[in-house]
Parts: C-alpha cells; sequence; structure tokens
C-alpha cells in the first residue's frame, strides 16, 4: 500500500508538471469573473443569483468531466508508449496496485482542483450577493462524483485501448448516462417517434453509470433541500462504479502482455 | 476460458440489472379483438383502481369512459406500460408497482406513499388520431364523436388536446419529477448499489481465482 501511494504522489506531480493547475487557475478566473458579468447584463432582474449559480456550476462540472477524460484516459497509455511502466512493474508492487496510483493521482487531482473552483466561486458569488451559499459546494461535490465515475471508465478503457478511444468512451459514458428521461421521451418518443433509439438510449443507459443522479443544479439554484440521505447514496453509488471499473480494469490489464 | 468468462459476466451483469428494474404485470381477464394497441395510440378506456388491500380508489361512472394515450405523460407510467398491446374490447389486470405509479409521495388521502396500485381496464376501443372536423374514427373505421375540451372546444382547436406536450412541459415535469423530490430515490440508489456491489464482490473473486491460476 505504501509503494501504491509513493506511485500516486509522483504520478500526481506528473500531472502537475503537465500544468493541469494552470488550466485550472484559468477556470477560477473564469468563475471569479463570472458573477460581475452576468450581473452586468441582468438589468436588475431577480434572477440575477439563480442564472449566476447556474452557468457556474455548468462550467465547473464540464471542466471536471474534461479534466477526468484527459487524466484518465493518456496516463497509462502514455506509460506503456514511453516504456516507463517496466522499471516500475519490476518493483513489487501489483498491476492492480500500479492501477489504483494512477486513480488515486486522478482523485487528488480532480479534488483539489474542484475544491479550488468551488471555493473561488462561492467566494465570488458570496461577494455580489452578500450572503455565503454552502449549497455552492455540495454541487462542486456533485460534479467531484461525476468526474471520478467519467476517470475511472476512461482509466478501465485506457489499459487496452488507445488514449483517443479512450476518451471517446469516457466522453460517450458521459453524455448517454447524463440524459434525462424527459429528453428521452420529448426528443425520441414524442417527437421523433423512434421507439427503437429510445428503447436503445434507455438500455445503454441502464448499462452505463447513471451520471443524471449527480446533477443536483436544479434544486440547488431554486432553493431546495437536497436530503443528506440522497448525497450519502449518491456518494456510495459513484464509490462502487469506481471500484467494479478499477477491478474490470485491474482483470483486463492481467492480460496484457508487456 | 477467456470467452465464457467474458459471457458469464456480460451475462450476470444484464441479468442484475434487469432485476433492478421495477415491472408491470398485466394480466387478461377476458380477451379482445382487433389491432394491438401501441406507444402513441389513443385508447379509450373504463377502470378500477384499488389499493392491494382492495381498497377501491377510483373508478369510471357505469356506461362513462376515459381517453388516453400510451405513453403521454398525463397518465401514470405504470399505466402506459400496462397498456401496450391492449385489444378492443379487452380486459386487463395491470399491476403498478409504486415507482411507476405516485412514488414516494402517494396522492394523499387516497393513495398512501409507496403504493403499489391495481387497475381493471376495459378497452372500450382503440382510437386514431382526431381530423380537424372533430371527428375521430375507432379501430373498425367507424366514425365517433370526439368528446369536448374543458374549454369546450373540439379536437385540436384547444390547447389541450395538442397531440404533443410542449418541450416545457416536459422540462418542468422533469423538474418534478427529479429524484430528491421523492423520498424513494436514495432507496432506489442503494438498490443499483447493491446489485453493483455484487458485481464488484464477483469480479474480486474471479481476479483471486484467476491469479491463483497463474500463481500456484
Amino acid at each position: 500500500m505504501r509503494v501504491t501511494l509513493y506511485l500516486a504522489k509522483l504520478y500526481l506531480l506528473g500531472s502537475v508538471r503537465r500544468q493541469i493547475h494552470l488550466a485550472t487557475l484559468f477556470m477560477a478566473v473564469i468563475l471569479l469573473m463570472l458573477p460581475a458579468y452576468i450581473n452586468s447584463f441582468s438589468l436588475g432582474v431577480d434572477a440575477f443569483d439563480r442564472v449566476a449559480k447556474d452557468f457556474g456550476l455548468t462550467i465547473i462540472s464540464y471542466f471536471s468531466v474534461v479534466m477526468a477524460i484527459t487524466l484518465g484516459s493518456s496516463s497509462v497509455p502514455k506509460e506503456l508508449e514511453t516504456r516507463a511502466l517496466y522499471p516500475i512493474l519490476a518493483r513489487p508492487i501489483s498491476r492492480g496496485g500500479y492501477l489504483t496510483a494512477h486513480f488515486i493521482a486522478l482523485t487528488v487531482a480532480l479534488a483539489a482542483s474542484l475544491l479550488f473552483l468551488g471555493s473561488s466561486f462561492s467566494i465570488s458569488m458570496a461577494a455580489m450577493v452578500k450572503s455565503f451559499d454552502p449549497n455552492i459546494l455540495q454541487g462542486t461535490y456533485a460534479c467531484f462524483l461525476q468526474a471520478i465515475v467519467v476517470g475511472a471508465v476512461c482509466l478501465a478503457f485506457s489499459v487496452r485501448c488507445s488514449p483517443a478511444l479512450a476518451g471517446t468512451v469516457g466522453a460517450a459514458a458521459f453524455l448517454i448516462g447524463s440524459l434525462s428521461d424527459a429528453f428521452i421521451r420529448f426528443f425520441l418518443v414524442e417527437d421523433r417517434g423512434s421507439a427503437l433509439s429510445a428503447a436503445l438510449a434507455k438500455a445503454l443507459k441502464a448499462a452505463l453509470p447513471d451520471l443524471s443522479l449527480f446533477n443536483i443544479k436544479d434544486p440547488m439554484i431554486h432553493g431546495l433541500a437536497i436530503p443528506p440521505g440522497y448525497m450519502l447514496s449518491i456518494s456510495y453509488y459513484a464509490i462502487i462504479w469506481v471500484i467494479l471499473l478499477l477491478l474490470a480494469a485491474r482483470l483486463a490489464f492481467q492480460k496484457v502482455d508487456l | 476460458m477467456r470467452p465464457q468468462l467474458g459471457t458469464l459476466i456480460l451475462a450476470l451483469f444484464l441479468t442484475s440489472l434487469a432485476l433492478a428494474q421495477p415491472q408491470v404485470k398485466t394480466e387478461t381477464i377476458s380477451a379482445g379483438k382487433g389491432p394491438a394497441a401501441q406507444a402513441g395510440d389513443e385508447v379509450v378506456i373504463s377502470y378500477k383502481v384499488s389499493l392491494p388491500d382492495g381498497t377501491l380508489v377510483e373508478k369510471t361512472e357505469d356506461g362513462s369512459t376515459f381517453k388516453v394515450k400510451i405513453g403521454s405523460s398525463e397518465i401514470i407510467p405504470g399505466l402506459s406500460q400496462g397498456l401496450v398491446g391492449i385489444q378492443r374490447e379487452e380486459s386487463r389486470r395491470i399491476e403498478i408497482p409504486a415507482e411507476l405509479a405516485y412514488g414516494a409521495l402517494g396522492s394523499p388521502p387516497t393513495i398512501p406513499p409507496n403504493s403499489p396500485l391495481i387497475f381493471e381496464v376495459t378497452a372500450v376501443y382503440r382510437s386514431s388520431h382526431s381530423h380537424d372536423d372533430g371527428h375521430g374514427h375507432d379501430d373498425d373505421g367507424h366514425e365517433h364523436e370526439e368528446e369536448p375540451s374543458r374549454d369546450g372546444s373540439r379536437g385540436r382547436t384547444s390547447a389541450e388536446a395538442l397531440d404533443r406536450p410542449a418541450i416545457s412541459e416536459f422540462l418542468i415535469r422533469d423538474f418534478y419529477t427529479k429524484p430528491w423530490r421523492y423520498d424513494s430515490a436514495p432507496k432506489e440508489i442503494w438498490r443499483k448499489s447493491g446489485v453493483l456491489t455484487g458485481l464488484s464482490i464477483g469480479l474480486l473473486l474471479i481476479g483471486y481465482f484467476l491469479s491463483k491460476r497463474a500463481n500456484p
């Protein structure tokens, strides 16, 4: 375990060297300026608060998914390509431990980045509306859970696929998993009359992680309370998907002939 | 060894996902005739709704009917599922789980929270889409008078009678039916998570046995 944690630390430093933190800083600046920018267009409409939170959390959500796909899909293939993997696996670490180290590094990088973004946005909103809204951090936490699941999908596929393919699978899992039932029903069934497409979308959605569970933006924006039981259940749901994907990745990675 | 193992894992996964979905049970009481109704069809029904303990919730008056569109957001999802395939004059008993009826909120005071519903439905006829003259046609091609809508207008002249609900209606419904509105949502998520936990343990055991075989 100590070796795994040591490796995770090295990979985390590696992601810092890839200047991921600069992208985070750039997004943070956007989020800091966003409420003031939206306020300038609000023309005194009382909805400024809700619109700004909606935009801010959407940006955080998409940024976290892009970051998860970038980090999750490229780290293992890159080491396979540069042959940096061989001296690592020659040490007393299993292949499962190696993948776990990658995932821990990804999780810590995402957590640090999202904590920074969520805090920046909360502070910026608090400065505009003169009250601190802890729900923004709750929404950011849900984005984090969604991102680690997408990252785990990418990592699991990257052990056997190219980074491009693993990233595409991760993006597809995000798009299909985030489909709302209203979308399937309105656009596919009622509007297009395509029961087959709707059935396919539903089947894919059932087989992939249901990421729409992590979308708590709407109630948060409208000031509705989200029960702690709900947050607990989606946390467990995300963790168990991550475990399942890492176990599947480990099984697939065992068979890779290095 | 590898293909069988992959198939087994996939079969386990798909079976567990299928088991995790709540199902509507239908039973034909008396057979009907004519074509079977599909999603999007309008069916004119008479019905009786009761709770599992037999308490009557609602029923149509003798001789009166109720027109529903299968798959429409105006009826509960379980009823839409249960009506698919129904024929003219067929009577069906449809058992709808709470998740596909009124969920954890119920519909007080008549329907308690988390209550399944039992529908006894008779399809009077299956109607096609109405014409602009305010007349519809049943599945034998017979013309019938459409019931006027609440504002007294007929056919598509009323906003209520539009074939497709507006997207805003779906989005609003989507918002109001989001899981946090229901206490049963975490229960559903826990159930899914339980299935995934079982799969994870299965994968763990498979990994253990494979490594044991590789390094005895």
